[in-house]
């Protein structure tokens, strides 16, 4: 009882601790958006996988919402499905510098070839508003915060600048926490 | 029987008010000297679950703020905000133990306006990193604690932080709401919703000149502007006396010799520090009484047993009567935003801190932190010199 106590938990089983925005949260609405996308006509209707870059989630909340987290796992999933590629846009200027350092070090044979870089057609780009809520003055022990979440993404068209797709998720937890504590 | 109902009173009140750290006087008569190094170290241990957590990582977060150390200093004010966040609003066992003892035994959450600059400052440091949504994150929590006061008194430079991260995020609407909310409660300088640009309402030489700076901006099409959030002074662990504003000092900020303009005071701790004592003197009075009372009350009791020790008790009781005066002394003493037109190389600007009076005091050349969105440069500074670190033992 008075010792530290480690065990490993099942990821599909972790508990909300509270009514934030969470790891299963992140799990959740990263596998939907990536089922919906790998679905959805605009990669479905393509002979070849057509080649995306992230531009990331705008956190639109209070909570310090970790959005690159969502958007990784979201570019994982995919890329399991080989129905779409990906530029590494977050690795740019290491790709660059690699590439630099092999045209002047690399023997020719390993060196990589500059300006051959493919270029992506479509963007990936999303918000996330948070809304809170909590119980006004009154006689209480105990206080509720309402917390609600929307995600929204956007695939772009990178040719037309028109918004392919687009997609929601929504979901609200509610929390009652006790004002006196031990 | 005596004795027991002696330790069962004095005891626990000697356990709880011999806990302290003195390191923390250290770190902040380090950081005032300019030894940010050395404070860092000073602070590097911070005992976990902590009554003063929250106070020692609110000044370590500032000191790594000042070294340059961003993501350091957001894990340390980040950690504090979470720890205020999960604290009941009553703890049975403290409120009682400070009836008892005193204020000090109190888990320190620090003032309401202590709690919203913790945003603010971490804004900045995220305004440094250029991760212009996370300081909008910044943004929403400063509205939030400045849009709950409960008769605490509203902080102009922090509507004028969250009004500037969320221009920067484009979200205008809602930063002009800041804008207009900071310009109601200063009377020295009128800040235009629209696009936060800040103007004196003085008519002394200063004000005309930075005028004439914007004037001469606006026809030559300057549309670059510097924004510099600047700190001078020191909060004051006593803080009595009333501030004037048109008293403030300031700082004038020239590029290349070219004067661009000036500060003007948008908060002053010491005195926001007074206005919220003031609100919680009739509190603060019932409970000092209350605990006079009870103390009086232990003491008569033992007394009645034992005459020596009851006196004992009494004085023992009374000798840990002491005000809490824990707060965040690393804050400075005037906070100031200057938002002046500037040139669109802009490297490194030279800040000459003055008197009210026009004196100079000091200068600075800032070349870090200016970090860029567009046609605007972010930057903060403090006056406050780096002093070349003595090695630190690791």
């Amino acid at each position: 009882m008075f010792r530290i106590k480690v065990s490993d938990t099942d990821v599909n089983k972790m508990p909300e601790m509270d009514a934030r925005y969470g790891p299963q949260d992140l799990r959740r609405l990263s596998d939907e958006i990536s089922t919906e996308i790998a679905n959805c006509s605009i990669l479905t209707n393509q002979p070849t996988s057509p080649i995306m870059i992230i531009y990331g989630v705008q956190p639109r909340t209070e909570t310090f919402v970790d959005t690159q987290a969502l958007t990784d796992r979201i570019k994982t999933t995919l890329t399991k499905t080989g129905r779409v590629q990906f530029v590494n846009e977050a690795r740019r200027d290491q790709l660059m510098k690699e590439q630099g350092f092999q045209a002047q070090s690399a023997t020719d044979d390993t060196r990589t070839a500059i300006g051959k870089q493919l270029g992506a057609r479509y963007m990936l780009t999303g918000a996330i508003v948070e809304m809170r809520k909590t119980t006004g003055a009154q006689v209480r022990v105990s206080k509720t915060e309402l917390m609600y979440y929307q995600l929204t993404m956007d695939i772009t068209d990178l040719e037309t600048g028109i918004v392919a797709w687009s997609t929601e998720k929504e979901f609200a937890r509610e929390m009652r926490q006790p004002l006196i504590g031990w | 029987m005596r004795k027991r109902l002696f330790l069962f009173a004095i005891l626990p009140a000697l356990l709880i008010a011999g806990c302290s750290t003195p390191s923390i006087e250290k770190a902040r008569t380090n950081f005032y000297a300019g030894r940010y190094a050395e404070a860092n170290e000073n602070l590097k241990e911070l005992p976990s679950g902590d009554k003063d957590e929250i106070l020692y990582l609110s000044e370590r977060g500032m000191i790594r703020h000042a070294l340059r150390l961003y993501d350091e200093s957001n894990k340390d004010w980040r950690k504090a905000t979470e720890i205020n966040e999960r604290l009941p609003d009553y703890s049975v066992t403290k409120t009682t133990a400070s009836l008892v003892v005193n204020d000090r035994v109190l888990t320190y959450r620090g003032m309401p306006f202590e709690r919203t600059f913790i945003y603010t400052f971490l804004a900045k440091n995220y305004l440094a990193q250029s991760d212009w949504d996370y300081a909008a994150i910044c943004a929403r929590n400063i509205i939030t604690h400045l849009d709950n006061l409960n008769g605490f008194p509203d902080i102009s430079y922090s509507r004028y932080m969250a009004g500037f991260c969320l221009e920067l995020i484009n979200d205008r609407g809602n930063a002009a709401i800041q804008y207009k909310a900071a310009g109601k409660a200063i009377q020295s300088v009128s800040i235009a919703p629209d696009s936060g640009q800040i103007k004196s309402t003085l008519s002394n030489a200063c004000a005309a000149a930075h005028s004439n700076v914007l004037a001469r901006a606006a026809d030559a099409r300057e549309v670059y502007e510097l924004v510099c959030f600047i700190g001078i002074g020191k909060m004051p662990k006593w803080c009595l006396p009333e501030y004037e504003f048109d008293m403030a000092p300031y700082a004038e900020l020239y590029c290349d010799d070219k004067y661009l303009g000036q500060s003007y005071p948008f908060a002053n701790t010491a005195e926001l520090m007074n206005d919220s004592k003031k609100r919680l003197a009739v509190i603060q009075a019932v409970k000092d009484t209350s605990r006079i009372v009870i103390k009086e009350v232990i003491s008569e009791t033992v007394e009645s047993q034992n005459d020596a020790l009851g006196g004992i008790t009494r004085l023992i009781l009374f000798s840990l009567e002491q005000p809490d005066t824990r707060c965040w002394e690393t804050l400075p003493l005037w906070l100031e935003v200057a938002r002046v037109p500037c040139p669109a190389s802009l490297k490194s600007y030279k800040v000459v801190f003055k008197t009210s009076g026009g004196v100079a005091l000091k200068s600075k050349i800032i070349a870090t932190p200016i970090s860029r969105r567009g046609n605007i440069f972010v930057s903060f500074c403090r006056d406050l010199e780096e002093q070349p670190s003595k090695a630190v033992a690791p």
